[in-house]
């Protein structure tokens, strides 16, 4: 049944998915699309595990995780903003890399991490990392939506040569945006395998990076609905990886079924947010010039 | 910028050629090479005797040639996966999904039908393969066309629930009898001839056909000729009358049939049974995503997608023996193929931009990519 333990366990699961779509969110205001969010996270989980697993000190550890997918969104940003590339293909192309590279690289540090490098919890189950993780979107909110810096962020994601024309420095909006989605993807990784399970093995987000994604577009890009959304996902996540905890009377599924819960939903809602007639009714927050490199003018 | 006496600069290109297009893609190859040495490094390896491990194997003996061909046919079929839809502007990155519903298709029609001929067994093996790869793409085309959903997180959600349907088939009702998690092993009626003396099964003249095929159906039919109209220029192309729902359903179930193939290849040509690897996240359905990489290679040309793959085949091929041999780990064959994948897309900034150069104080130039 449904009690304080499986809340505590789905909102611990929802955090990674808010972690990394906060990061991705305002990435994608700024009008830069980052579909690498999983190998983001693959790149700050493994690099988190190892430096917490050398040192035993989470907060290395995420200080590793945020650095390292700090640095792999600025290569994002180098590719996207300056070279002008394909943000799908060379978001596909970080996956890609992450994966075989943490696959590579992680081989020796297979197995559960040292017990003084995990966080412990701090009130009622909760970790920290929670509490972080709420501040860090009010925060996110607060800053797109009653800041200077935000409307230059929305208006750089909206119609950047307008953004230029009035004064503003696009590449740089841009730029920063793209690296503290980075940083937050990074995140979220070392939050996965610091706190969520403490375990090295290849692949460990498990598809959870799209999941995030796929939150972004379906919060019309509004902070607090990718909150709610997180949390319905922490759920559904949590529900398939633990289905004993809702017994559905004379329902004998295989694990596996359950397993695909969080994917089928996530197709479901996008298909239904995606239609028409909701677009209108919720009226899409959709920065204008998403997924468009800037050519300034020559 | 200064460099020794040559004095560099950046330049607009105001047109790219074919033949330039062809330059960027080689020297973004090479330039990948260079960065993967980096790999070697980590192992001790020095990169010339890697390399040279590499493609020693994967070229010149006959068991590293018969891997490679194997594998080429895998790979050319995923690759053309990708490429026809691309060439409509739709991107097909559910592979992965499509090549599993193949795969799932050959094992349950072998293993449902082991009493009849091989006669019949395989055409209905490719007919199933076909439909269910097929069937998976329209989804995603449908959903793409038609409601306007983002068709690249529809198809990894597709890729993920197609994986716990795979492990539940073969952990559940298709298990192996001895226990073992893999599909219970494919009659020899099931099983796609060999090449006589070989261990290359015939389907690689299919994937070729098949390479061929497209490439007429794009370069010499009315159909191919909407398909590029609509990936070149979607608004005038609308204004011509082509349909784009029409255009996007027809690409995507030829490319979600043509990624059920290669799921037939890999089990009843190669194994014979579906096994999920150990570090399943690497094998096999991850290798589809090396066709977008190979499509972007052969600059979504379905005939230089021949050589292309040829060539990729045998490095993944000798990096696999690599590993073997020299006690690499998993994944770096992933790793070259990421890398290779941003250092394309990087390249293609110099679709639009050159870099030139010339002697300090002379006046004749010399241009580059």
């Amino acid at each position: 049944m449904i009690n304080w333990e499986f809340c505590v366990a789905f909102i611990q699961a929802s955090m990674i998915f808010l972690l990394a779509a906060t990061g991705e969110l305002v990435n994608q205001r700024s009008g830069v699309l980052n579909v690498g969010l999983e190998g983001l996270m693959l790149v700050g989980a493994l690099s988190a595990f190892a430096i917490a697993e050398k040192t035993g000190s989470p907060w290395l550890g995420f200080a590793g995780g945020m650095v390292s997918g700090g640095l792999i969104g600025l290569l994002h940003g180098f590719l996207s903003i300056s070279l002008k590339a394909d943000q799908t293909v060379s978001g596909m192309g970080m996956w890609i890399l992450a994966l075989g590279m943490t696959t590579y690289l992680g081989q020796p540090l297979s197995g559960p991490l040292r017990a003084d490098g995990r966080l412990e919890t701090v009130m009622a189950g909760l970790t920290p990392m929670f509490f972080i993780g709420i501040a860090v979107v009010i925060c996110v909110w607060f800053g797109l939506f009653r800041t200077r810096y935000g409307l230059w962020i929305r208006s750089a994601g909206e119609d950047p040569s307008v953004a230029v024309v009035s004064g503003l420095n696009v590449t740089r909006i841009r730029y920063s945006c793209v690296v503290f989605g980075g940083v937050m993807g990074g995140l979220a990784g070392a939050y996965l395998t610091l706190v969520y399970n403490p375990v090295w093995s290849p692949n460990p987000t498990m598809g959870r990076g799209w999941i995030a994604l796929a939150i972004v577009f379906f919060s019309m890009w509004r902070p607090e609905i990718m909150l709610l959304g997180s949390f319905l996902f922490g759920f559904l996540w949590h529900l398939a990886i633990s289905p004993n905890a809702l017994q559905f009377q004379g329902l004998d599924l295989s694990y596996h079924f359950y397993r695909m819960i969080p994917f089928i939903a996530t197709i479901v809602v996008l298909t239904v947010i995606s239609s028409k007639k909701i677009s209108r009714i919720i009226g899409a927050d959709k920065p204008a010039a998403l997924g468009k490199p800037y050519f300034d003018q020559e | 910028m200064k460099i020794g006496s040559y004095q560099y600069g950046i330049e607009k290109r105001i047109v790219c050629t074919s033949f330039d297009a062809i330059k960027i893609a080689a020297l973004s190859v090479a330039l990948t090479f260079v960065l993967f040495s980096f790999f070697f490094w980590l192992e001790g390896i020095s990169p010339v005797t890697g390399y040279f491990q590499m493609f020693s194997y994967a070229f010149g003996t006959s068991t590293g040639m018969e891997l490679t061909i194997r594998r080429m046919t895998f790979m050319l079929l995923v690759t053309l996966a990708f490429i026809f839809p691309q060439r409509a502007g739709v991107l097909n990155i559910g592979a992965t999904g499509q090549l599993y519903a193949g795969m799932l298709a050959a094992i349950g029609i072998g293993l449902w039908g082991k009493s009849l001929g091989s006669s019949a067994l395989i055409p209905l093996m490719v007919v199933g393969a076909i439909l269910s790869g097929g069937m998976l793409a329209i989804f995603v085309a449908y959903l793409r066309a038609k409601m306007n959903v983002n068709e690249i997180v529809v198809a990894l959600m597709l890729n993920s629930i197609m994986f716990y349907l795979v492990k539940y088939l073969i952990e559940g009702p298709w298990m192996d009898p001895s226990g073992r998690p893999e599909s219970a092993q494919l009659v020899k009626a099931a099983r796609i001839p060999m090449i006589p003396g070989t261990s290359v099964p015939y389907s690689i003249f299919v994937a070729i056909a098949i390479a061929v095929l497209l490439y007429l159906v794009l370069a010499k039919t009315s159909f191919g000729y909407e398909i590029r109209l609509t990936g070149a220029n979607p608004s005038s192309a609308r204004y011509a009358g082509v349909s784009f729902l029409k255009i996007a359903l027809l690409t995507m179930f030829i490319g979600g049939a043509i990624a059920g193939i290669a799921g037939i290849h890999q089990t009843a040509g190669i194994r014979g049974v579906f096994r999920i690897h150990r570090y399943f996240a690497l094998y096999p359905g991850t290798w589809a995503y090396y066709g977008i990489v190979f499509g972007l290679i052969s600059l979504s040309n379905p005939l230089a997608a021949i050589f292309v793959t040829f060539f990729f085949s045998g490095m993944q091929v000798g990096t696999q023996a690599l590993q073997s041999r020299l006690g690499m780990g998993y994944g770096a064959d992933l790793a070259f193929v990421g890398i290779l994948m941003i250092v394309l897309v990087s390249g293609q900034y110099f679709y639009h931009k050159k870099i030139v150069w010339h002697k300090m104080g002379s006046r004749d130039r010399k241009k580059e990519t």
